[in-house]
Parts: structure tokens; sequence; C-alpha cells
């Protein structure tokens, strides 16, 4: 073989090594982008699953505060708040386990906390702190909403303002 | 000229260029123009495939995902805030809803007074009081305004962060109270700054 094609050779196997370093470059941004993209995906479905999960507690019939049928916006019962807490509580330890199953089947992995903020802005479980549903799960997600609702107490007919919590566990 | 060339070539006169001597001096140019040609095009493909990264760069630094789970946080906390706060019960006038307060402070004669302060000033307190235990505490970038016609626009205000009208990317959510009997009615507006 002479000098000339020695060299024509080389040139072509250095050519088609840089391509493929090139095409694996390329290769290796894709897959991160493509990585990113997924991550970001599977964060918008669990952010769409919050935000289901929250538009349904928001008017589920527990807890509504209804004036002769008359369902109101954003307004939670506090009694029926209190009430539904402890049988969802009960359920997980006693027989009761078939209500601990419906709601998981809406809520997962989550806990539901209510907290009264006006007129008293205090956390005193059972009065102006509720616990609607506490079911962790191995990691803690940044995954939380604030929703504010008002508080029916059917007593004294006085409404109160609150924020529920809503978070979500992995 | 060409025999006289040949002559030189035979005679093998120096400093005379023979006409092999031009001919790979021809090839020797011919080859530095190939190789030149091959840089630029070199070159060029770099200068491609540079632009397209940043174009996809630039892209991808221009739109940055939109995360729903925060917009959808404050139009909720927006809309619902401002409806909640209206039908909560003052606790300085018992009896009375906020709505009321706002209504009877926006009206051209307030004449409603719980505990010798006008409802001006009692409305004023509550919504100080909501906004201080929720979007002051959150450190949200907010601004919350009442306006009337028989007020001379704006009566009530507060913000935080500077969120101001110059603020682009803002959620905001309305309420809006009759002034009956008479004409009119007070708009309540609750606007949170997403970014500044």
């Amino acid at each position: 073989m002479g000098k000339k094609s020695q060299l024509q050779m080389n040139e072509t196997v250095f050519v088609v090594f840089l391509i493929m370093i090139i095409i694996f470059l390329g290769l290796v941004v894709y897959s991160r982008f493509q990585e990113l993209n997924i991550l970001e995906k599977s964060k918008s479905l669990r952010s769409l699953n919050v935000i289901e999960s929250t538009h349904t507690i928001s008017f589920w019939p527990e807890l509504d505060c209804s004036d002769v049928r008359v369902s109101e916006f954003a307004c939670l019962d506090i009694v029926k708040l209190k009430v539904l807490g402890e049988f969802i509580d009960q359920s997980k330890q006693s027989d009761k386990i078939y209500a601990f199953n419906y709601y998981y089947d809406q809520l997962k992995k989550s806990k539901i906390t209510v907290t009264e903020v006006y007129p008293l802005n205090t956390s005193v479980l059972g009065e102006t702190y509720w616990i609607l549903w506490d079911n962790p799960g191995t990691k803690k997600t940044t995954d939380y909403i604030l929703v504010p609702v008002n508080l029916f107490d059917p007593f004294t007919g006085r409404y109160a303002l609150g924020i529920m919590e809503l978070q979500i566990y992995e | 000229m060409n025999n006289f060339e040949d002559m030189n070539d035979m005679l093998g006169k120096p400093g005379c260029e023979s006409k092999a001597q031009r001919v790979q001096k021809a090839q020797r140019t011919q080859r530095a123009k190939n190789a030149q040609l091959e840089m630029i095009g070199l070159v060029i493909i770099v200068i491609i495939v540079i632009t397209a990264l940043l174009i996809f760069l630039v892209y991808k630094l221009s739109n940055p995902t939109k995360n729903i789970q925060r917009i959808y946080m404050n139009d909720e906390i927006a809309t619902n805030l401002l409806l909640s706060m209206n039908r909560v019960n003052v606790e300085e006038c018992p009896g009375t809803k906020l709505e009321e307060l706002m209504v009877d402070c926006a009206r051209p004669t307030p004449s409603m007074h719980c505990s010798d302060y006008t409802s001006c000033e009692i409305a004023s307190q509550t919504v100080y009081r909501i906004l201080n235990s929720t979007l002051f505490a959150w450190g949200m970038s907010f601004r919350f305004s009442a306006e009337s016609q028989y007020r001379g626009g704006v009566f009530m205000t507060f913000d935080n962060r500077n969120c101001t009208s110059r603020v682009k990317e803002k959620i905001a959510g309305f309420a809006l109270l009759s002034l009956y009997p008479i004409d009119g009615s007070v708009e309540m507006k609750l606007e949170i700054c997403t970014k500044r």
C-alpha cells in the first residue's frame, strides 16, 4: 500500500471516529433531555392528581355545609369534618377497613388538614385544627396545595375562615 | 516561448523554473486550496452544529415549563379567599358578615358602627387580620383592593412584596357586591403576582 493510501485510510478512520464521538455525545445529550422531560411529565401528572383530589374534597357531600339542601361554595361543616376525620381514623384500626379502602381509592398516600385562621388563629386539634386523612408514604414530596375555605359551625350558625392543606406523598 | 523554456530545461540553467517544477508548484497550490476548502467545510459544519445547539438552548430557556400546580393554587387562593372572607362573621360585630361591612363602607354615607368603630375601620381591620394570617404569613406577593364609585375609586388597599401594576404575570380574583338599594357595586380584587 502506498503512503498516500495509508494517509487516506488514516483520514477516513479519523473522520469515522469523530462522527461516532459526535453521535455518541448527541445521544447522551438527547437522553439527558428525555430524562428531564419524563421527570417533568411525571411531576405534571402528580400535580394533576393533587388538583383533582383538592377539587373533589372541596365539593365532598360528606363535608359541605348545606343549608336546606343547597350546597355552598368552598364551605366545610366543622361537625362533619370532625366526625369524618374520626371515622376514617378508626377505620384504619378496626374492622371498618372497607371505609379506609374506599377513601384510599380517592386520596391515596396523602395528608389533608384544615386549620382555622380567622377569627382564631391557633392549632388546637379538634377545635381549630382537623386532620381529615393521614396516610403517609415513604417520601414527602413538595406537592402541596392550600385552599381557603369557609368553616361553618351549624350550632352557632357562624362562618369562620380556614385553610385546607393537601400534601401528597410518593 | 515554448522553445525557449525547453531550451532552459535542456540547459538546466539555475534561477529559471523548469516545467516539472512549475507542475509541482501548481499541484502544491491545488492541494493547499483543497485543504482550505475542507477546512471551510469543517468550520461551516461546526458553526451549524453550534447554531442548532444555541437555538435549542434559547428555546428551552425562554419557554420554562409552567408549574400547573402553582398556577392552580394561586388561582384557587385568589378566588376562594375573596369569596370566603366575605362570608366570615366579623368578631367585633356579632351577627355581621364582612361583606355587609364592605357594602356599608362603600356607600356614600356609611351608617354601621361596631364597638365605637365605623364599618370601614372594622372591615379594614378584619381584611388585614385575614391577609396577615394567610398571604403575609406565606410570604406571597399580592395586592388587595376594594373600589367604589361613591368613595372616589379605591378605598381600601393592602399589598406585599411590590406587587404593582407593572408586574406582568399575575393571577386575579374578583368579587362584586351589590350596593342595593342604591345603584352601583363594590369591586373587590385580589391579585397574586407570580413573577416579579
